[in-house]
């Protein structure tokens, strides 16, 4: 069925490694807090089943969520038969079903993938994003997409989902408590005691989600690692993500010669605002480590 | 705060003396050059402003004849100074040998920074030409690309122009060389703002 024979790069130990070791931290951390609430007297069986039933609800409709929020139309392939072709071929190397296509009338370029199940996934685009890449760093942004689907990051995405959506839950659920009193209060039967264990699932829900976030950002490198293995071409998506990011729009237009002397460079804006250090809180990893990662990967067959 | 810890415990390129700089281009060039990526051309060229006031700028012919040609281990690296159009001033060096013209480019610059020209120097560009090969292409385009050293960054970066008017250059080949370079241990300035061109080189 494979339509193009796919690359093999070397794995990246160091990043299955570090997805382990948090997929772990995460395991021993609610570990401990469900110990923690149990010893509290917490009825935790109640709890896991009403944040469960709201997780599941959440995974098996986030894909039409996700497009009604995003104003994503779903189209045939006479609408974009160039676009259904990438898809397909895609798809075929990836041995998955044809997902659906969709498009978003925005001049962002994004793009994302959605759904449980490659049997239920979908793929949009933005108009924004056909306009500005070439057909070559189209396909590699689509083979990325597709990898998250390939690499089942909507089932990761939602046990994340489940712990933080859990805490959260507790969160609200202990506050409401201090304040008016009810459940929780009948073995430690103190305001002190609430507060107490509202403390401690503050913290957690604040460790829980530099985890899943750092979960999050290591399925971003995996997707590229993977996408780039499907389409043969790191560079593509190396050039795209630059093009998306605006960070090529940072490379001036001026004449270094109407600068006279060293100091007058002063003037151009600094570039070190916030750069370097990983933000621990955002879903992706920065597009310059991204960007760099794929063009090692160049020589790394 | 992380950075600034991570810098004792890493060589800063401040430390580094701009020949130490340098010399990494003649070992980056050739393990790109093994591997079909770039070859340097012959030429590379100090830009400076003119200084009237400054009698070594005023003689400078004179000067680098003495510069360059005289005492051991001197070069048979030829040189042009040239005008162009933003009243700045080049001095255009030819040699076949890429240690050479960079051990020459090095002299000139030295020898005009260390004879009051310090603040009138732009910078040292190198010519070479790449070979742009993404895999998913059936053909490889060999493009015109220049290397800018700036002694105020101690850094490179990399010059694609695509025309003479100012503005006009391609980012995406700027980048991928930058990190081509990067990845052979050439010092790249990482702040792509600082990436400012130098339109219509002489060479």
């Amino acid at each position: 069925m494979n339509s193009n024979p796919v690359t093999k790069f070397h794995k990246d130990k160091s990043l299955i490694l570090r997805m382990y070791f948090t997929v772990f931290m995460l395991g021993v951390l609610y570990s401990i807090f469900s110990l923690f609430l149990l010893s509290a007297g917490i009825p935790l069986t109640f709890i896991f089943l009403i944040v469960g039933a709201m997780v599941v609800f959440q995974y098996y409709t986030s894909d039409k969520l996700v497009l009604k929020s995003t104003g994503a139309k779903i189209i045939d392939e006479q609408s974009n038969p160039k676009l259904f072709s990438i898809v397909r071929n895609l798809a075929n190397n990836y041995n998955m079903p044809m997902p659906k296509v969709a498009i978003i009338d925005s001049m962002v370029p994004n793009a994302f993938a959605t759904g449980r199940n490659s049997q239920n996934s979908v793929v949009a685009v933005t108009k924004g994003i056909i306009e500005r890449l070439t057909e070559l760093e189209l396909r590699a942004v689509l083979g990325h997409e597709l990898a998250h689907v390939a690499n089942q990051d909507m089932k990761v995405l939602a046990i994340a989902n489940f712990l933080t959506t859990l805490t959260s839950f507790l969160m609200t659920m202990f506050f409401w408590n201090m304040m008016f009193g009810g459940m929780g209060r009948t073995r430690n039967n103190s305001s002190g005691g609430i507060m107490i264990i509202y403390l401690v699932t503050m913290l957690v829900y604040f460790l829980g989600q530099i985890l899943v976030l750092s979960l999050t950002r290591h399925r971003e490198y995996g997707a590229d690692h993977t996408g780039s293995e499907i389409t043969g071409d790191p560079e593509s998506l190396a050039n795209a993500l630059e093009k998306i990011s605006g960070s090529l729009a940072r490379i001036p237009d001026q004449d270094l010669r109407k600068f006279q002397t060293a100091n007058a460079f002063l003037i151009i804006p600094s570039a070190l605002k916030g750069e370097g250090s990983m933000n621990l809180f955002s879903t992706h990893p920065p597009t310059e480590e991204r960007v760099k990662r794929l063009r090692n990967l160049k020589h790394r067959f | 705060m992380i950075n600034k810890i991570l810098n004792i415990f890493t060589t800063s390129r401040k430390n580094l003396t701009d020949w130490d700089i340098l010399l990494t281009l003649d070992k980056a060039q050739r393990e790109l050059y093994q591997r079909g990526e770039i070859s340097a051309a012959r030429k590379a060229g100090v830009v400076f402003h003119p200084n009237d006031e400054n009698f070594y700028l005023g003689n400078l012919q004179k000067e680098l004849n003495t510069a360059l040609y005289t005492g051991e281990g001197s070069t048979k690296t030829s040189f042009n100074i040239l005008d162009d159009s933003h009243s700045t001033k080049w001095v255009v060096l030819e040699d076949g040998k890429f240690y050479d013209l960079l051990s020459s480019i090095f002299t000139v610059g030295n020898a005009i920074k260390s004879n009051g020209g310090e603040e009138n120097i732009i910078g040292l560009v190198f010519e070479f030409f790449f070979s742009d090969k993404q895999k998913s292409q059936e053909t490889i385009e060999t493009t015109k690309v220049y290397l800018i050293y700036r002694y105020d960054l101690k850094a490179f970066y990399p010059f694609v122009p695509t025309g003479d008017n100012q503005g006009d250059r391609a980012r995406p080949i700027e980048t991928r060389l930058g990190y081509a370079l990067k990845n052979y241990g050439l010092t790249i300035e990482s702040r792509l703002e600082k990436w400012l061109g130098i339109w219509g080189i002489p060479f």
